[in-house]
């Protein structure tokens, strides 16, 4: 329902920043998009959440920098030329997101966007917002606020407290 | 009334930070003058901050706050006119009123109303000055003539300093003249004392204000000092300050004004501005920048003259580095002084926590505040009313005896308790004494070996000084009885781990039947700290400095083992070893343990160390602490992270909670009363190597 309301109360188009991600379309909305930056060392964080690639500098302030195909569990990431980090303004502050390629910035009318359907996609519907019809493709609108969301916080304090919880697919490495 | 009052948010926090100062001086004036009822100075400070507490409650509509003001004014006017004597018992009633009056501030705060009953306190003050006190004057006749001697004495002041007079014009369409005008009067007291003013104070609470403010007052400072003082408050459409010559001459008496007094009137009337805390620390965040980016430049000169060779330009390059190093390094220093402010503003919670703990405890105790000029950053400041608070409690409870076991000891009945700050250069030194029983090591060696489970050999083997060091463990106390006030343990070591945030150290020095002395080690600031930067694969991690005990060589196959603990031995002691990346990632695969020597940091934290394998050291350098964070949030381990002069990002180890986290514990006690202990720790889980 929340997702329905959101859609209708809009303004009539949306402009958004559309990347590539394991050869599928995504969008954010443009003004939740701080800076596109090119792939740079990151520091990896110890008993961080496994999507968590690590933190940057960004221009003095540290940024986390999530990768969303651990998060959406679409493999593993590949470092290109095109490859980018899109930082992304959320409520807990700038977050990074690695992608396979920025392709363009888009308008869109508000009604093509859609709630997301289970069949489009293979990512976690929970951290989408819906998604639309462009030129015969199909762009699939990121949640960004939802990418940590609860749930994934707690996972974060079971971390500090040294319960790691691994993926099914990821392999097991802890110790039994 | 006050929700028919115009808006006046605008003002509160103005008020507030106000009514916190004269809240506070009230406080601890009127311990003061419980100690010294014929200092009329003190009184006078008394009497003026209930007096403008009165004025600008009133203005701002908060009645019942007013009433108390103007209830404990009778009394201190009383004291005043010299027939009341300030005792015990009319102490505890202003006391009261003062509680009163910071509870109601309080809920103002927290945008409560400040409906609170206030009437049995009221009706206390009100019986207490219409009582007759202590039987009027007392044989010294000190006391001062009755009222109407004021002006008197203004007019002596206008002679003794510089007199000036302040005409401030409020804009027409001014919201609240009265409150603005009380601002005014607040900004000028600041820098002067305000001897007159037409309108009066009277007619300004009452909100009689007529087109423009008057001000007589005494100020040794430039005319642009004034003004400046007024120049952020708005609403005011001009200032007038009377020429900055003198305008009376300094009389006879003021010639004779010693240096010092000269002196002191001088400071007292050094310009000053409030400055929002967010803005300092934007600020320091602002310097910080700078730090990191001074440090990214001086990189960035070394590299390019290895690349390009020693060309003139290049040196210039270096050059200007090392100049803006020195500019930010002497930047970073007044930011950070500005950040400070004088500990008294720590110590003045203390002596009426002190006087009432000990009236309690039926304890005689003179409390003695040393070095509360000594300057420390106020966010330290803040954290450390709490830790302060359990040792002076300590010092009441279990150190002070009662007069009679002093009697019996020899000693005078009062007992004394020093809470004492310096600095001592990048640290500064707070140190709490008191002259009571002291704290018998043998005992707490008992108590370690009855509750604590350390092995009887291990507590034969430890001195006496190490052992004083057991009371900041869990769970151990030597009381015979847990009183309300401490006695269950758990005091001590809350304030170790406290000033351990903090990055400071605390100690205990003690002899039985002597006193006791605790001693807490604190940085000057947080923001900015020196680390050692080591590699561990790939990455670059900051070890704070005061963790650091020293670096060492260790041959692989001289790494032993005892109790599945990795440990070496290290200046004739047995010291545990981890592997710095494996332990920061929670890795329990063992260690490559032949061929070779292995680089290991000695840390310490509080009596717990370890040795930490690393790459190899990268080198001393300041760092800037940053979060990791609300997205990451707290990891074990770590607190936080730095930007190092490459752009790269370095983490930054909290060794205490990766000693929690490796399973730690002090060597001195055995494995499983850590363990007991162990569950309180923020970042301790289950200890998974032991499991």
């Amino acid at each position: 329902m929340a997702i329905a309301q959101e859609v209708t109360s809009g303004v009539e188009e949306e402009q958004l920043v559309v990347f590539e991600l394991a050869g599928e379309s995504y969008g954010v909305d443009i003004g939740a998009v701080n800076t596109i930056i090119r792939m740079q060392r990151i520091t990896h964080v110890p008993r961080a959440p496994v999507f968590v690639e690590g933190v940057i500098n960004l221009r003095g302030s540290i940024v986390p920098v999530i990768d969303l195909r651990k998060r959406f569990g679409l493999g593993t990431f590949e470092e290109s030329k095109a490859s980018r980090i899109v930082v992304t303004e959320t409520k807990s502050g700038l977050m990074g997101i690695i992608v396979d390629a920025v392709t363009e910035t888009a308008s869109l009318p508000t009604d093509a966007i859609e709630p997301p359907s289970s069949l489009v996609t293979t990512a976690d519907s929970h951290y989408l917002r819906g998604v639309a019809k462009m030129d015969e493709r199909l762009i699939i609108l990121l949640n960004l606020e939802s990418i940590l969301t609860e749930s994934e916080s707690d996972e974060l304090a079971d971390i500090s407290a040294g319960e790691v919880e691994v993926p099914a697919e990821m392999p097991a490495a802890a110790p039994v | 009334m006050a929700a028919d009052a115009p808006d006046m948010s605008e003002y509160l926090g103005v008020f507030l930070d106000e009514a916190e100062e004269q809240v506070e001086t009230l406080d601890d004036g009127i311990l003061r003058l419980e100690k010294e009822p014929d200092d009329q100075g003190l009184l006078q400070e008394i009497f003026r901050a209930a007096h403008s507490l009165k004025s600008s409650s009133a203005a701002m509509g908060f009645a019942n706050m007013s009433r108390l003001c103007h209830a404990s004014e009778n009394i201190l006017d009383r004291f005043r006119a010299g027939d009341m004597r300030p005792n015990t018992e009319v102490v505890d009633v202003l006391l009261r009123a003062v509680d009163a009056l910071k509870t109601i501030k309080e809920a103002i705060r927290g945008g409560e109303s400040d409906a609170l009953d206030i009437s049995e306190v009221v009706a206390a003050l009100e019986a207490s000055a219409a009582g007759t006190g202590d039987a009027g004057p007392t044989g010294d006749s000190s006391a001062p003539p009755p009222d109407g001697r004021d002006g008197d004495e203004d007019e002596e002041r206008l002679m003794e300093t510089d007199a000036r007079e302040v005409v401030v014009r409020l804009t027409d369409d001014c919201a609240m003249p009265s409150v603005r005008a009380q601002i005014v009067l607040k900004a000028l007291e600041k820098i002067g004392e305000i001897l007159r003013t037409h309108p009066s104070r009277e007619e300004i609470s009452a909100g009689r204000i007529g087109e423009q403010l008057r001000i007589m007052m005494a100020a040794r400072v430039r005319e642009q000092a004034i003004r400046g003082a007024l120049e952020s408050i708005s609403e005011i459409a001009r200032v007038e300050v009377s020429g900055d010559e003198r305008v009376v001459d300094v009389g006879p008496k003021g010639r004779g004004k010693s240096s010092v007094e000269l002196g002191a009137m001088a400071k007292g009337a050094e310009q000053t501005v409030r400055v929002n805390v967010a803005r300092l620390d934007k600020l320091m965040n602002l310097v910080g920048e700078l730090v990191i980016d001074r440090t990214r430049l001086a990189q960035l000169g070394l590299d390019l003259e290895t690349q390009y060779g020693s060309v003139d330009s290049i040196q210039d390059v270096r050059e200007t580095c090392r100049q803006m190093g020195r500019t930010v390094g002497d930047l970073q220093e007044e930011v950070m002084k500005a950040r400070m402010l004088p500990i008294a503003q720590l110590f003045r919670r203390f002596p009426r926590m002190v006087r009432d703990l000990a009236h309690k405890m039926g304890k005689e105790v003179e409390f003695i505040l040393e070095g509360e000029e000594t300057e420390l950053d106020r966010s330290v400041i803040q954290e450390m009313v709490d830790p302060l608070g359990h040792l002076l409690r300590n010092a009441v409870d279990h150190g002070v005896e009662t007069p009679e076991q002093r009697a019996r000891a020899g000693k005078p009945p009062k007992g004394r308790v020093i809470l004492a700050a310096r600095q001592e250069e990048n640290h500064i030194i707070i140190e709490v004494t008191d002259d009571g029983a002291g704290i018998d090591a043998e005992k707490l060696k008992d108590s370690a070996v009855r509750k604590g489970g350390m092995s009887e050999s291990a507590a034969a083997s430890i001195s006496d000084e190490e052992a004083l060091q057991l009371v900041f463990s869990s769970g151990l106390s030597t009381s015979k009885s847990v009183s309300e006030v401490s006695g269950r343990g758990v005091g001590m070591d809350v304030v170790k781990t406290n000033v351990q945030r903090l990055r400071g150290r605390v100690q205990i020095q003690s002899k039985p039947g002597v006193g006791t002395t605790m001693v807490v080690r604190l940085p000057l600031t947080l923001a900015i700290s020196q680390a050692l930067l080591v590699r561990c694969g790939e990455e670059t991690i900051a070890i704070p400095l005061v963790y650091v005990v020293e670096t060492t060589r260790v041959a692989r196959d001289a790494l032993g083992s005892v109790r599945r603990r990795l440990v070496t031995t290290f200046r004739g002691r047995v010291l545990p070893v981890v592997d710095l990346r494996k332990a920061l990632d929670g890795d329990d695969t063992g260690i490559q343990m032949s061929g070779g020597l292995s680089r290991i940091v000695v840390t310490r934290s509080g009596e717990r160390e370890v040795g930490m394998i690393v790459d190899h050291l990268v080198g001393e350098q300041d760092i800037v602490l940053k979060s990791l964070g609300s997205a990451l949030g707290d990891i074990a381990g770590l607190s936080g992270s730095t930007i190092l002069g490459d752009g790269t990002v370095a983490l930054v180890l909290d060794v205490a909670s990766l000693m929690d986290r490796a399973g730690l514990q002090a060597s001195l006690l055995a494995e499983d009363e850590g363990e007991r202990s162990g569950g309180r720790h923020q970042f301790n889980g289950r200890n998974e190597s032991d499991v």
